[in-house]
């Protein structure tokens, strides 16, 4: 199904690029608007999904997939179901990352910058109105969990793309070297609860004080 | 033309051929879990898949698929199946269930689950070879036809279609599976499907999967008039609710939405994901006594790459840069092997305004078709447009038409039988247009007549070899105008000729019109104009200069091509203005004062770094210019890039700019022909695995601005490939990267048979999961953090 994709954000750009605060220059910030329109323009966002039942043992009911590592297993902890999703910004954006990297590198590294947060704000729009489905049903979800974060294996990528068939639904396929193809791409676990549970803080780049924090620009953070 | 019957239309029974349903539905209701291999229960439990296909032949389906579908080399990996058992099983199980009736067997070939380049890595010579793998066995094992569905990239058809035309001798069809937009999720549209599949020979095209008839319908309308050959259906039973995994459309009402095909004359018809034995039954019952033909196609003339179809119903514009003759930097370009600079110049006609790109790599020294291949590959990685191969070596244009991801233009043939007979067959093969030059052994005739009469012959000639008419462009042969004036004339009367009586496409290499004349742009653009109303709508041009595009542009408007003037508005407003900016701009050009080259450099200010490079090299040498004005400028900005001044972005801003200044440095030096102002040669290789290369992109532009010739090779780049490369190109330094911690291995496999070789280099390494400690460990000379440390650490291993 079609994935929404309404807007980049600016300071996880600027996160990407390596800006640690201080002065951000008119013409980076300019460039940065005018590419973040022609990556809205050019991604086709899709996402695709299949909700579970989780077994004792963290089993994907109807399936043989159980996610590997404690990390994932804790956010899961008391969830009856679980949502595997898979979202990309599909084949147009990497072709033409592809191609503005031979004419214009400068413009390629805030593209591929742009198209990261890109896929990050395609994944959060599914999640919340996943979120507000589930809340009308008196359940609530988790965060979103990916493979290769925490000590969930990376590999698991793999299981995931098949059981969902994302080369069929949503264009995606993986490299001899396991890379999802297009690469702005992302799969990933959410945990549905009868319970709302704690989430994780959100990053610096929704922080107010993000151009201007003294931590960041030590590159530290405020701890929360 | 050849009127063979197709070879679909005689398996019609009541002039229909009805296709099975899904397999993979049945199969999950028999038990299969989510992620399970479904090839594997032809060996398991063959009776459920026997039993699978005979409820479909009673039905009525004429062809069943067996279920073969993933039974690819690729797929199989890593579980206990092989290819071969597979196959003969899955064929078994269906032969067995076709048995006393007359119903076929069809091998079914689904995706092979990896990307092909340049997306992914997968090569197209390792698609055709697992597809070979599949249709060799699969014919061996007794199937009546293949078939190739659920494919969402053109490419990978093709190298399916190539394999199954050049291995066995059944009928193929081809099925892709479109998006309610009409692409593929790789962005090939129904047009181009069309004209490639066609072209290289399917008995059958289609559309199958990912949405339900009714949002098909449109988009098999519009294949249904792009080809002559059989349209195949089979949509899925609605769409997928992805909580319950259930499709939405019951068996009558699917039945009902498929009487519109059968009434456009579409006959080929079965059903996917969803649908059941019922669903056939259904449609056979709905759609037989419905005996409505296909509207008869209107042929035209389409080139195409799968993303970008170019129809020829005006004057479309070829260009002409790709090409060695007469340019010593594009010479330069193909004897180091420098496709970026190709790309480029790809990627600048693109923008320019060519809609095709001619692509000539011959010159002395160089492999011609091993250099096709690698250009070809090149282009189609950056641009879209449809290319024209051009060489008089066959091996080099079959090479070319093999490897391009399209339907190409050949240029060219001419009268001569020994071109004809080896050249028209390969383009009957890949299904190309071609170019017919007219001259012949004898030379080009110096009458309109003589010409027109060699352009007849070309065409009977290619028309009783199989190719369509439409596919035949005539060159009839531009002449210098100083040398032989009443050959214009001449020249423009057999393209009226060729137009008019022939009604075939006139191609004209342009330029050569106004050689040894003074002003040369008012000669060409007359001659231009000229042709282009007496018939010429392929000019072969420069599409880079802007008075050959504007005379093209103007044509359009007057041609009623253009409708309301307005991308001759587009083009041309604003045009005054520019003059006079230009003029204003000019300024002093000393080192670092704010009209200096050091602050355009540091300001990333492209056009005006060359400007000034090209008035410094009036006063100053190349070595002078880079060594006192440019590094001195991009030092300077490395700086303020460490001290957290500038960031990423402005530093590759600044080294784009100096690139300018290289790129002008680079010419004049090759002009003089006085050697090179290379300080050294790096080779950068993304390691084996890796797909992601920005980062090592980045790292390259700024070590050219140090003035390094960087051997650029790519992302996934096997350890041979870079140890080959540093012995033959004896390279003293190695740049690694791996953004992946899944791919540090074949970092570390690099290093290590970088060193076992005994080639002496030293072997930088960087990316974002690497650390200082695993450099070390993997016996790295040194960890490079950035683009920037990178440079530092070239600097000291070249002094």
């Amino acid at each position: 199904m079609k994935g929404t994709l309404n807007s980049i954000n600016r300071n996880e750009v600027l996160k990407y690029l390596g800006y640690k605060g201080g002065a951000t220059d008119e013409k980076t910030i300019n460039d940065i608007q005018r590419i973040s329109e022609d990556v809205i323009k050019t991604a086709q966002p899709a996402v695709t999904y299949m909700v579970f039942d989780i077994e004792d043992n963290f089993c994907f009911s109807g399936t043989n997939f159980i996610p590997g590592g404690n990390d994932i297993k804790k956010m899961l902890e008391g969830c009856k179901k679980a949502v595997l999703m898979a979202a990309t910004l599909g084949m147009e954006i990497e072709k033409k990352l592809r191609a503005i990297q031979i004419t214009d590198m400068y413009s390629a590294l805030i593209f591929d910058c742009c198209a990261s947060s890109a896929i990050e704000n395609v994944c959060d729009n599914f999640q919340n109105e996943l979120e507000e489905k589930v809340n009308k049903q008196g359940l609530f979800l988790t965060d979103r969990f990916s493979p290769g974060y925490g000590d969930m294996p990376f590999e698991q990528q793999k299981d995931i793309c098949t059981m969902l068939r994302t080369e069929k639904n949503i264009g995606v396929s993986l490299s001899s070297g396991g890379i999802m193809i297009p690469r702005k791409t992302v799969t990933a676990i959410i945990g549905i609860s009868d319970k709302p549970k704690e989430k994780r803080f959100r990053g610096c780049e929704s922080c107010s004080m993000f151009e201007n924090c003294e931590y960041r620009k030590g590159d530290k953070s405020c701890g929360r | 033309m050849a009127d063979k019957v197709n070879r679909l239309d005689k398996l019609m029974k009541n002039g229909f051929l009805f296709l099975d349903g899904a397999m993979g539905t049945m199969l999950q209701k028999a038990g299969l879990k989510l992620g399970e291999r479904p090839e594997a229960i032809c060996i398991e439990k063959p009776e459920i898949i026997t039993d699978i296909h005979r409820q479909y032949v009673e039905a009525g389906s004429q062809i069943v698929y067996a279920n073969t579908f993933g039974a690819n080399r690729h797929k199989l990996e890593g579980t206990c199946l092989e290819v071969d058992k597979v196959i003969e099983a899955a064929v078994k199980c269906a032969k067995k269930a076709v048995e006393g009736t007359d119903a076929m067997v069809a091998l079914d070939i689904g995706p092979i689950g990896e990307l092909l380049e340049p997306s992914g890595t997968l090569s197209f010579e390792s698609a055709y070879d697992i597809f070979k793998e599949m249709v060799v066995i699969g014919e061996k094992a007794g199937c009546d036809i293949i078939v190739f569905e659920t494919m969402t990239d053109l490419y990978e058809v093709k190298a399916g279609l190539l394999a199954a035309k050049e291995n066995t001798s059944l009928p193929v069809i081809c099925t892709m599976t479109f998006e309610e937009n009409g692409r593929t999720f790789t962005g090939c549209s129904v047009e181009a499907m069309a004209a490639v599949l066609e072209g290289l020979g399917a008995d059958g095209v289609g559309i199958n999967c990912s949405l339900g008839p009714d949002e098909i319908f449109p988009i098999a309308k519009r294949l249904a008039m792009a080809t002559t050959l059989p349209v195949v259906v089979k949509a899925n039973a609605g769409l997928p609710d992805p909580i319950t995994n259930t499709y939405d459309i019951t068996a009558d009402k699917f039945a009902e939405s498929m009487k519109q095909y059968a009434e456009i004359g579409i006959r080929v018809m079965g059903g996917c994901c969803g649908t059941t034995p019922e669903y056939i039954k259904e449609v056979v019952k709905a759609v037989l006594p419905i005996k409505n033909e296909r509207a008869k196609v209107e042929r035209k003339t389409v080139l195409c790459s799968p993303s970008k179809v170019v129809t020829v119903d005006g004057v479309r514009v070829i260009g002409e840069r790709i090409n060695p003759t007469g340019k010593k930097r594009f010479q330069q370009a193909l004897r180091e092997g420098d496709m970026a600079y190709i790309a480029e110049r790809a990627i600048e006609q693109a923008e320019a305004g060519a809609d095709i790109l001619d692509v000539n790599v011959g010159m002395p020294g160089i492999n011609e078709k091993e250099m096709m291949i690698k250009v070809v590959k090149t282009i189609q990685s950056v641009c879209d447009l449809p290319l024209q191969i051009d060489s008089s070596d066959p091996k080099a244009i079959e090479a070319g038409l093999r490897i391009f991801n399209g339907k190409a233009i050949v240029n060219s043939v001419n009268g001569e039988d020994e071109k004809i007979n080896k050249i028209l067959p390969i383009v009957k093969k890949y299904g190309a247009s071609v170019i017919g030059l007219a001259m012949d052994e004898n030379g080009i005739p110096d009458t309109a007549e003589k010409r027109i009469a060699i352009a007849e012959r070309i065409l009977d000639k290619a028309m009783s070899m199989g190719i369509n008419k439409e596919d035949v462009f005539i060159d009839c042969l531009t002449l210098t105008v100083s040398a032989q004036q009443e050959q214009a004339v001449e020249t423009l009367k057999a393209v009226r000729y060729v137009k008019e009586k022939l009604g075939l496409h006139n191609v004209l290499g342009v330029s050569n019109i106004s050689f040894g004349l003074p002003a040369r742009e008012y000669i060409t653009t007359n001659f231009l104009t000229q042709a282009m109303y007496a018939g010429l709508d392929l000019p072969i041009i420069n599409p880079n200069q802007q008075a050959v595009m504007d005379a093209v542009c103007s044509y359009r408007v007057l041609s009623g091509e253009d409708v309301n003037s307005e991308k001759y508005i587009e083009r041309f407003s604003g045009r005054t203005e520019q003059k006079v900016v230009q003029t204003t701009e000019k300024k002093s050009n000393g080192a670092d004062s704010e009209t200096g080259i050091g602050y355009a450099v540091s300001k990333g200010l492209k056009e005006e770094t060359a400007r000034l490079t090209k008035e410094l090299l009036k006063e100053k040498t190349e070595l002078e210019i880079i060594n006192e004005l440019l590094i001195p400028a991009l030092d300077r900005v490395g700086e303020r890039y460490e001290k957290q001044e500038i960031f990423l972005p402005q530093l590759i801003n600044s080294a784009a700019a100096s690139c300018e200044a290289f790129e002008v440095i680079k010419k004049s030096i090759l002009a003089k022909g006085t050697g090179s102002v290379s300080k050294g040669k790096i080779i950068l290789a993304t390691v084996k695995g890796d797909i992601h290369d920005i980062g090592k992109n980045i790292v390259k532009v700024i070590l050219e601005n140090y003035g390094y010739q960087v051997i650029d090779l790519g992302r996934d780049v096997p350890p041979e490939t870079v140890v080959e490369t540093a012995i033959k190109e004896d390279v003293k330094l190695v740049g690694l990267s791996a953004l992946m911690t899944t791919t540090l291995n074949s970092m570390k496999e690099t290093v290590d048979m970088l060193r076992a070789s005994g080639h002496e280099c030293k072997i930088v390494v960087g990316g974002a999961v690497l650390t200082e400690e695993y450099a070390k460990m993997i016996g790295a000379d040194c960890y490079a953090k950035d683009a920037k440390a990178t440079v530092d650490f070239a600097k000291e291993v070249f002094g």
